[in-house]
């Protein structure tokens, strides 16, 4: 059993590099598997095509699928990039994070934080920023239903005692703030315009209902109630908590907004 | 002439893919059987194992994986094979098929499938690698031969060769991709009728029908538009000498809406019978809905 994972092991490190199936060959990687004449006559030439000709084909087509892949899960991203820079990009991330697993539905989990160390994409935290976003779709897609169970009721009018009610929260509401605008971002690029990269704070609630995932912008104290909420807090010690952490209480106008948005997006229901 | 493990011919089926779902649900189209990509499904609890369960609820299916890494030198990854296991379990799958193949090695997966060496180091070491899936999966695993484009100067014996040997030898089904079959050929300057008579008919538990590309200088299986007449041709004679076998349509690139890609499928029905299905015995409305 030498021969074969000899062989096997080369010819991974040869089409998984990312230069030329020449250089690859040639690279560290394939030699410790095979030397340069070795490889040469370990492939058979075809009636068209010399060996490594045939083997560049393979070696052609793991970009596209890493490509294809992660396009899917991240359409803003590869959109804002571009496909050359996008091509680049997986190229890069795939390189320090290969795929180690049967399923495409874990290669880019660490895309986010790929972005945040190389720094080699700009503008690198607007990209980190909506990369965060998509994968948190992603995950929220993914759920399990049974784990998920059904979302909240709709609340039951209460004219008494609201300072005690608790609210169910949707089971898989993932709530995220952000730098920048990558909600409207995502918006603008999935309609092929170019989005604005300034920076500006945003909240966003993303969920699953009925197997679509839904995401909702949120104002600064929604996001701080929807929080309080989400730890199972009373509505009164909720709307403290935001207070405190709003800097001040929010004001009456501003609640009733709050709960008709969770409320209609079925953010939030009966506890 | 069935099959020498009993399995069921399950007629004329087509590949579920993402962009016919809406279609499948809602309008639950008069198709034999579907094959899902196994994988697809493993890791998701969202609405891709919804949809699989309605449609396995409806229609018999059969799973189709591209990771197994039988050829592989890595350990086998036993995980991966219980999720498979329960996979099959809760849809009911007939049967559970893969690639005779690698996908990669050293804890990666390059998501493709890759040529092996065609030699008895590689016979008895997928042999065996086989006996340990089935038994894990606790059913014979159906193996596919895919379309290759480079071949090892170490190998020992043709394709068909060792895929005849390994499927006494494993005690295993063979899924038998037609087109896969063509693609080599011309790629590797094979006869592929040599290539089918050269198999244990009595193994072939499926087929494969797709269209592939004409890149010049090689064939590319890509799984885009219609199956070439060559093709054909060579389901005909693989038919007449299996007899009639679960047929399924794979369309993966520029997929078109759900009943072109199913007319193509029932374009088999030329080549092997349809399938007889039972009738149910017509009753009253109320009490078929009771």
């Amino acid at each position: 059993m030498a021969e074969l994972p000899r062989l096997e092991r080369w010819m991974q490190a040869v089409i998984v590099h990312p230069g030329s199936v020449a250089e690859a060959v040639r690279a560290r990687s394939a030699t410790r598997h095979l030397q340069v004449s070795d490889a040469r006559r370990a492939l058979l030439p075809s009636r068209t095509m010399a060996p490594l000709e045939r083997l560049a084909i393979y070696q052609g087509m793991y970009p596209l699928r890493m490509h294809e892949a992660l396009a899917a899960d991240y359409p803003g991203l590869a959109a804002f990039l571009g496909h050359e820079r996008f091509s680049d990009f997986v190229l890069s991330y795939v390189a320090v994070h290969p795929s180690r697993s049967y399923t495409f539905a874990h290669l880019g989990h660490r895309v986010p934080e790929f972005l945040r160390k190389t720094r080699r994409f700009a503008p690198t935290a607007f990209l980190a920023d909506l990369a965060r976003l998509e994968r948190a779709m992603t995950e929220v897609f993914e759920v399990d239903e049974e784990q998920a169970g059904p979302p909240p009721s709709p609340p039951r009018h209460v004219a008494t005692d609201w300072a005690s009610r608790r609210f169910a929260v949707s089971p898989t509401l993932r709530l995220l703030s952000f730098r920048y605008a990558v909600g409207p971002a995502l918006d603008a690029l999935k309609s092929g315009k170019r989005p604005a990269t300034r920076p500006r704070a945003s909240w966003t609630a993303v969920h699953r209902r009925r197997y679509s995932v839904y995401r909702v912008e949120l104002r600064r104290e929604e996001f701080l109630l929807l929080g309080a909420l989400t730890k199972g807090r009373p509505l009164g010690a909720a709307l403290r908590e935001a207070a405190r952490r709003n800097g001040k209480p929010l004001s009456p106008a501003a609640v009733t907004r709050a709960f008709r948005t969770f409320t209609a997006e079925r953010l939030i229901g009966e506890g | 002439m069935g099959d020498r493990f009993g399995l069921p011919d399950l007629g004329v089926g087509v590949g579920l893919r993402t962009v016919h779902f809406g279609y499948i649900l809602s309008k639950e189209p008069d198709v034999d059987f579907f094959e899902a990509i196994t994988e697809n499904f493993l890791d998701t609890g969202g609405r891709p194992r919804y949809i699989l369960d309605r449609v396995a609820a409806r229609y018999p299916v059969v799973l189709h994986g591209v990771s197994m890494s039988i050829g592989g030198t890595d350990p086998l990854d036993l995980g991966y094979l219980a999720k498979v296991k329960a996979l099959a379990a809760r849809v009911k799958a007939r049967w559970v098929s893969d690639h005779l193949c690698f996908t990669g090695v050293s804890g990666r997966n390059t998501h493709d499938l890759l040529p092996i060496p065609y030699t008895e180091e590689t016979l008895r070491h997928v042999a065996q690698r086989v006996r340990r899936v089935s038994e894990v999966l606790e059913r014979p695993l159906v193996l596919e031969n895919p379309s290759s484009y480079l071949e090892f100067r170490s190998s020992t014996m043709s394709e068909a060769v060792f895929f005849a040997r390994l499927l006494k030898d494993a005690d295993c089904g063979m899924l038998l991709d037609v087109n896969n079959v063509y693609v080599s050929s011309v790629n590797h300057g094979f006869d592929p009728y040599a290539y089918l008579d050269a198999l244990p008919a009595d193994r072939v538990v499926q087929y494969h029908l797709a269209g592939h590309t004409d890149k010049g200088t090689h064939l590319l299986d890509t799984h885009s538009a219609r199956m070439k007449k060559d093709v054909w041709a060579l389901y005909a004679h693989a038919i007449a000498r299996t007899g009639p076998r679960a047929t399924l349509y794979e369309w993966d690139e520029e997929i078109p809406a759900f009943g072109a890609v199913h007319r193509e499928a029932k374009k088999a029905l030329r080549y092997r019978p349809p399938l007889e299905r039972a009738r149910p015995v017509e009753t009253p409305r109320r009490i078929a809905r009771g």
